[in-house]
This record gives structure tokens, sequence and C-alpha cells, in this order.
């Protein structure tokens, strides 16, 4: 359609290139151009080569094809009731780019635009994924036999896989991932002459996604076996968004509905997980799985349809011409529409749709107090509220027993149960004033405070403070020495008392945590050493959310005389953490550039630029070495 | 980054653009000190699917952990240079040139090889306008 769309174009602006008589017309009703070519590429490269996703070609679509049409145009259109601008440009089937404005009269507005591209994905061959695996049956000094006893005969025809070992398998080792991503934008307003204040609109967006990317999933209670599979993405996204919007003098009202479809029309991806795996434990812990290979092939990598329903009203109020207040009130739903099959929590079907729930408050208050000095104060409050589903935790029997382990330890079956609360359960609360002050001819300070405020519903349940307090200030300044010079100078602080953090992250980073015991003569006994050096232990808070930043910025401009300017700009902020166990979380970061510019007249001109961008972060990790 | 416009003539047109891009990053001191217990440098794990290893403290090994480090070092040089020259043949109608050079070399390669890659593309174009 967008291929016969240029040519179309291609074709109505070349007869009409071709006819001057009709175009040369002091007033021109048509005007532009279409350009033809081609495009060559050389020294290109193989796209099995690794290099296919890399920083020079990850979006270049005709590097493998050596040649390439490269169609563009533009059109424009006036007449005394319709006016019209477009523009295309047509390189690849996977390299399009299309828009166009169209007016009737200045009463029905139209604007639409359309992209499509292809991004290049890299495959993962997870040769790194390879360590301690129990092959050989038979050993040599270097290489011992597989040691007696080691019962790994669930595995199956994976028998010779064994515990606490990672090795991986690529389904698909030699395939070539992308996705080729399209656009399409539009947007109608109408304006009724009868009622000037009343304006209509509906804007209607399409996005899709198409192609392939690799999934990838892992076996666990056996050994750490990653599999990568190539799994097909055919994602589309549509927003339908009527909106009306009502100015009656000094208030402004607007009401938006937008409703939005995704769609994920892929199949599905199935993995058989290994078996169970615990050498001379295997039925011990048969009765703590959730699932592994006996249950056959599994769902995975699975991407919900779901749909968004958003209610937005707008409020403005010019009180006088120093004083405006404005408002609004937002409502949305998010739905995830492929859980209501029927109940199986390990399959991810609750039985029921399962709903997020939003509703934000805001308000602004701008008055200008007086000559030189304006007030802004505005406030926040939002809820989030999220469906709560049940999960019925699978009670297996023990392969030895029969019993489920809830019998083992005298609390029945359905011990384990829970009902998933969401961590993003919580309100959010921020009021904050700016003032800016023209202090003198050219120069102006701006000031600002804000608090913030986060109350989690589920704190309890996630592990993670029950509310954030955060107090931040900004003051800035702007000064024009004259036409040819500028700075700029801003620095902020953000104060913060409970940083977001997670407590019983790590293990403390002293003596207090236990030292390994080392083995004992059951060389696949771990309970003693595992089970107190790394989960009992794990008792410190850790964050990587600051609870005090620091950050400066600044800004020239110098334009000495009229053929050469020049910016430079910098900035540095400064983040810790010392409200975290061990040693305080820190991140400093500075960026900063100049970009010169050189008018050497009409004819020529030069710019150059450089920019220097460095990030540190300090953290501190107690990293858990998982046993299987 | 540079890029320069020249018109030496009514129907000539140049410009010319270049950028280098030089990207740096790793990290750094990552410490299993407390580890220090456990067997280190297992000879027996070569990354080769044959080995065996029954001894289970060699699980914990920690030879792969403190080579952890090197996995995210990135190390890349990026040029791209544009070139483009056009000529009015009349005022409707216009030939134009452009050539594309991309060399990208990447130091340290890891999960997905090397991205070293360098394109040459040359486009012509004809341009009518009306």
């Amino acid at each position: 359609m967008k291929k016969l769309y240029i040519s179309l174009l291609s074709l109505l602006a070349l007869m009409l290139a071709l006819v001057p008589g009709v175009l040369a017309e002091e007033e021109k009703t048509v005007e532009g151009q279409i350009s033809i070519g081609g495009t060559l590429t050389m020294d290109d490269i193989d796209n099995d080569e690794d290099g296919a996703v890399g920083l020079g070609s990850e979006y270049n679509s005709i590097i493998e094809k050596n040649r390439t049409w490269d169609l563009r145009g533009d059109l424009s259109l006036r007449t005394s009731q319709f006016d019209l601008d477009a523009e295309g440009h047509y390189q690849d089937g996977d390299d399009q780019e299309y828009g166009a404005i169209a007016s009737w009269g200045r009463i029905l507005n139209y604007k639409t635009d359309y992209n499509r591209f292809y991004h290049r994905l890299g495959h993962d061959e997870l040769t790194n994924l390879m360590a301690h695996i129990f092959k050989n049956t038979t050993g040599t000094a270097d290489n011992p036999a597989k040691p007696a006893g080691f019962g790994v005969g669930s595995l199956g025809a994976a028998a010779t896989v064994g515990s606490a070992a990672v090795y991986h398998t690529d389904h698909d080792p030699d395939a070539e991932y992308g996705i080729t991503y399209s656009v399409w934008n539009n947007s109608v307003k109408l304006n009724i002459p009868q009622f000037p204040g009343l304006k209509l609109g509906l804007d209607y967006r399409s996005q899709t996604r198409k192609g392939c990317d690799q999934a990838r999933t892992m076996s666990k209670c056996s050994a750490c076996h990653v599999e990568g599979y190539t799994k097909s993405i055919d994602e589309t996204t549509r927003d339908f968004k009527p909106k009306v919007a009502l100015s009656l003098g000094a208030i402004a009202l607007e009401y938006s509905f937008l409703h939005r479809e995704f769609e994920e029309d892929s199949s599905d991806m199935f993995n058989t997980y290994n078996k169970l795996a615990a050498p001379k434990h295997v039925k011990l812990f048969s009765d703590r799985l959730q699932f592994d290979g006996t249950n056959g092939p599994l769902p995975f990598n699975r991407m919900p349809n779901s749909t968004k329903d958003t209610h937005t009203v707008k409020a403005r109020w010019d009180l006088n011409s120093h004083n405006t207040v404005t408002a609004a009130f937002i409502y949305s739903k998010s739905t995830n529409e492929s859980v209501d099959h029927t109940y199986d929590p390990l399959v991810g079907y609750f039985g029921e749709e399962i709903e997020l729930e939003s509703k934000t408050f805001t308000g602004k208050w701008h008055s200008r107090l007086a000559r030189g000095i304006s007030l802004t104060v505005h406030g926040k409050y939002q809820t989030l509220d999220n469906d709560e589903p049940f999960v019925d935790v699978v009670d297996r029997a023990n392969l030895t027993t029969g019993a489920i382990l809830g019998d083992k330890y005298g609390v029945g079956a359905g011990y384990w149960d829970f009902k998933r609360r969401s961590g993003y359960d919580m309100d959010i609360t921020s009021l904050g004033v700016d003032v800016a002050w023209r202090v003198m001819r050219g120069m102006t300070i701006r000031a600002g405070y804000e608090f913030h405020y986060e109350d989690r519903d589920n704190a309890e349940y996630h592990h993670v403070p029950e509310d954030t307090t955060a107090h931040k200030f900004k003051i800035a300044a702007d000064y024009h020495l004259n036409h040819n010079l500028r700075f700029n100078f801003g620095y902020k602080l953000d104060l913060i008392n409970d940083a977001y953090a997670l407590h019983k992250a790590m293990c403390t980073p002293n003596s207090s945590f236990g030292a390994y015991a080392g083995p004992k003569t059951d060389l696949y006994t771990f309970d003693r050493s595992y089970r107190p050096t790394v989960y009992d232990a794990r008792t410190a808070e850790r964050s990587n959310q600051p609870n005090m930043v620091h950050e400066l910025s600044f800004k020239t401009n110098w334009s000495p005389f009229s053929l050469f300017s020049t910016n430079f700009y910098a900035k540095y902020r400064y983040s810790k953490n010392d409200d975290v166990d061990g040693r305080e979380w820190k991140e400093d970061l500075f960026n900063g550039g100049v970009n010169l510019v050189f008018n050497m007249g009409e004819k020529m001109a030069f710019t150059a630029g450089y920019n220097y961008f460095n990030n540190k972060t300090e953290s501190m990790y107690c990293i858990a070495i998982y046993d299987g | 980054m540079a890029s320069a416009a020249w018109n030496p003539m009514p129907r000539f047109s140049f410009t010319a653009n270049a950028s280098y891009t030089m990207g740096r990053g790793n990290i750094s001191d990552l410490k299993f000190g407390h580890l220090s217990d456990f067997f280190q440098q297992d000879l027996k794990i070569w990354m080769d699917t044959t080995s065996v290893n029954p001894n289970m403290p060699h699980l914990y090994d920690t030879f792969y952990l403190n080579d952890m480090s090197s996995y995210s070092n990135l190390d890349f040089k990026d040029m791209e240079i544009e070139l483009g020259a056009s000529f009015a043949v009349t005022p409707n109608i216009g030939l134009g040139l452009k050539y594309f050079y991309t060399d990208v070399e990447d130091e340290e390669e890891y999960v997905y090889g090397s991205q070293d890659v360098t394109v040459q593309s040359l486009m012509g174009f004809v341009t009518f306008r009306f």
C-alpha cells in the first residue's frame, strides 16, 4: 500500500514537472519535488557475521542487499478551500517514511505519518554457560569418573548431566534475529464554525513489531540448564482516542478517552524442563517442587493480550490576568486478558482477568505576584491498586512417603498458598512551589521545593520500606551579560528518607555471617553450610537508590563575533546512600562538552563538537553461589 | 563531530559530516574474598562438556566469578563520514551524489561476538522540482 502511495505521488509529480506551462504560473497551486535514485552498498557484511548487529548496522536494513532504490518526494497543494503538504521516502521494504497534513478550510484538519524500520537483534550463543558437567562415565587421572551413588537416574535421557551444573542448549544456533517496527499516527481535528470554542478530535495510532527474537528459559533443581529458542514476534498495539475541548472565555475544559489494545499473535513457546536431580536427596526434594520435567512441556515467554482505558479531564481557569488555576483528573484501568482460562497458576491462568486501576489528581496555581516575580504551586496525588490473584501452590507427593510437605511439618495442604500482592500498590503524593525572580535586566533566578511521599500498601510482603519521603530543592540562575554571552548555573539537592531498598538483601559485610564449614564426609550434604551461611545470614539492607543527591550544572553560550559561536556545558551529579548496611552506595556522573560553529559566509559552515560522559557506581554485593 | 557546507558556485554545493565516537567502560573491584576457602581454579572445568567434577567444593570455584568483571569491558571506536555533492542542471532538475562510510572497531567482544563493521554506500539521485 505504501509502495503504491509513493509511486502515485512520484508519477503525479513527474507528470506535473514535465508540463511547465501548468506549473509555471505565478500562483502555484501545486509545487514540490521528487527524487529518484539508488544506493550501492560496498564492502557490505554478511548477515551471518556477528557484526551484523553492531553499532554500524543495527538499524541498517540494506547492508546485505547491495543495491536498493531510494525514492523521495514532497508535494504542496494550495487552493482556496484545501491545503495539503505531503512527503515520503522509500529506500527498502523495511525502511519507509511518509507524512501528510491536510486542511479543509481550517475546519477539518488531518495529520498522518507512517514510519517503518528494521532493528537487528543479537543472538546469544550461550557458550559462556558451561561448567561443571558430569558427562563421563569412565574416568582418567585428570577427569575422574562420575562418583558411585550419584543418583541422577530421574534425568532419563539426560542422565549424564548432573546437579550443581550450568550448561546450555541453543535449539536454533544459526538463527538471525530482528524486528520490523512500524507505527502509523493519525489525528483528525474538527472546528465547528457555529461554536467557535468547541473542538472535536480523534487520534488513532497503530504500532506493530514483527519478526523473531531469542527466547531463553532455564531448568533448576537439577542443573542450571539454559535453553535458547527462536520466538516469533507479532505484536500490534492500537490506540483510539476521541477528545473534545471547550473554551468559554476564562474557562477551558478538555476531555479525552484513550482505549488501547495490545495483541500478541505469535505461537506459544513450550519447554520441557529437566527433571529433579538432587544426588541422594532426589526423593527428599520431590515434595518441594512446583514443576520439573515430569510435568511435560510447559509454556514460557508468554506475552499477554491486554487493554487499557484512560479517562482524562482537564480544566483551566484564568482567575484574572495574573492568576491561572489548572486541574486534571485521570482514571486508568489496565486489564490482562490472557489469564482468565481455567485456574492453573503453574501456567499463569487465574480463572479471571487481572486489572490495575490508577487514579491521579493534579492541580497547579500560577501567579504573577509582582513585576518580575512569579509563583507556581503544584500538587499531585496518585493511587495505584492491583488485583490480588490467589496462587494455589502445588502440593506434590513425596516420591518415598507419598505425603505432601505440609503433612511433614504438620501444617497440612495449602499452607503455602498465598495472594499475590503487588509491589505497585501505593499512594504517591507530591507538593511543590516554584519561584521565578527577574533580579535585574538580563538576570533571572529560579528556585523550587518539592515534597514527595510514597506509601506502599504491601511493603511487608516485599521486604521494602513502608514509605519513602523526599525533599527536593533546586535553584538556577540565567544571566545575559550581553547579546553575545549568556550563562546558566543550576544546583539541585535531594534528601530522601527511607529510599526504596530491600531488607535482608545480603550478608552483613563483617564477620557476623557464618563461615563456610567445608564439606563433611558426605560430599553431597549442603544443609549444614549453604542455609546458615547464605539464606539465614542474609540480614543486611541494600539499595541502588540514593538518600542524598547533589547536582551541579553549568552552561554558557558565547558568540564573540558574528562568524563564530560556541557553547560549553557540564553537569556533575553525586549520589549516595549511607542508610544501608555495609559500605555506602555511591554514584558519580559527569557529562560535559563543547560545540563550535563557524559560519564562513553563506557558502560554507563548519561545526565541531565534543562530549565526555563518565559514570561510576560503587556498590557492595554478596552474591550467593546457587546450588543447582 | 564536524560538519561543513560549501557552495563554491551557484549550481554546485557540497556537504561533509564526520563523527568519531570512542566508548570505554568497565566494572572493577569485584571481590569474592569471603569465598577464599573454596577451591580455586578448578582445572577440570575447561568449558568442556566432557569435563568431570565429582568434588562438590569445586562447585564453588570463584575462578570464573573473579573474571566476571572483564565480561563488562567495553571498548569501541565508531567513525561515521558522509559526503554529499549536488549539481543543479536546470532550476527544475538536479543531480546528487552521496557517500556514506561507517567503521566500527570493537576491541572487547563478548556475548554477541565481535561487533566490527565496515560499510560503505554510494547513493546517486536525480531530483525534479515543480
